[in-house]
């Protein structure tokens, strides 16, 4: 995925908290749910039934393409999602972001050029599982890195400060 | 042409146009879904292969991905098939 230089390991690789996908793909779990409980209910009750009947074949065809459209679209965010990744090693930090299938932003700044770094968690449940945004600032031209809802930002933050530290000393 | 328009109104008359109507814009949905699967499943193989995920996860996407999806295949055939044998 991407090329170390010498004498460079990686030290830590996060990607967004989980509960990040299951926001985003909250709504498509309703939309699946919503209509398999239709089907079945129609398949249950014997006035809808009958006036279902002859079109069951058609609410077959229906209902599977609906849960598969559903699906890659569940499939694309959760490509995204496993593809969004933060890499930190001993000299750098690498942010990975895929945006839907065609885009992907990779940034890389030297841990030298770290400047700041600021943890955000804002929200009752963002407190309990331990997520929040990190905004790193740097010398660098992309100036800001931000990486959104990532797993125990101050764990994060606390390598990257250490790293740092050990690079400038 | 008019030959074609001639059977059209006949249908409508016998009241088949609907339902032929209906065989068509299945056909054609359900070929525009198996098209946009074959797209979505290649870009999303190609971003697995390319973007660092391990062999053993790439298999396991595979078979969760195109397992479910395999299933659901199936169920639009079988839709298709109840309907038109119906």
């Amino acid at each position: 995925m991407i090329q170390l230089h010498e004498n460079e390991k990686i030290v830590l690789q996060k990607r967004r908290h989980w509960y990040a996908i299951v926001a985003e793909s909250f709504m498509l779990a309703v939309a699946a749910i919503a209509l398999a409980t239709l089907f079945f209910a129609a398949l249950v009750s014997p006035a809808i039934r009958t006036m279902l009947d002859a079109y069951l074949g058609l609410v077959l065809f229906v209902l599977a393409t609906w849960l598969l459209l559903l699906w890659m679209v569940f499939f694309v965010l959760f490509t995204n999602y496993y593809l969004d990744v933060l890499i930190i090693t001993n000299k750098r930090l690498i942010d990975i972001e895929q945006h839907g299938l065609f885009t992907r932003d990779l940034v890389e700044v030297r841990l030298d050029k770290v400047q700041d770094i600021k943890v955000k968690v804002f929200g009752v449940l963002a407190s309990l599982l331990d997520f929040g945004d990190l905004h790193i600032q740097t010398a660098g031209s992309s100036r800001e890195v931000v990486v959104h809802r990532i797993a125990h930002p101050q764990q994060v933050r606390e390598v990257i400060s250490k790293y740092h530290n050990k690079i400038i000393k | 042409m008019n030959q074609y328009f001639a059977q059209l109104a006949q249908d409508n008359a016998s009241g088949t146009f609907l339902d032929s109507a209906v065989n068509i814009v299945v056909f054609v949905f359900a070929a525009f879904v198996v098209v946009a699967f074959a797209v979505v499943s290649v870009v999303l193989n190609h971003h697995w292969v390319s973007h660092g995920v391990t062999v053993k996860q790439i298999k396991l996407f595979r078979k969760v991905y195109f397992g479910i999806a395999a299933l659901l295949l199936a169920g639009m055939s079988a839709g298709i098939a109840v309907y038109l044998i119906a």
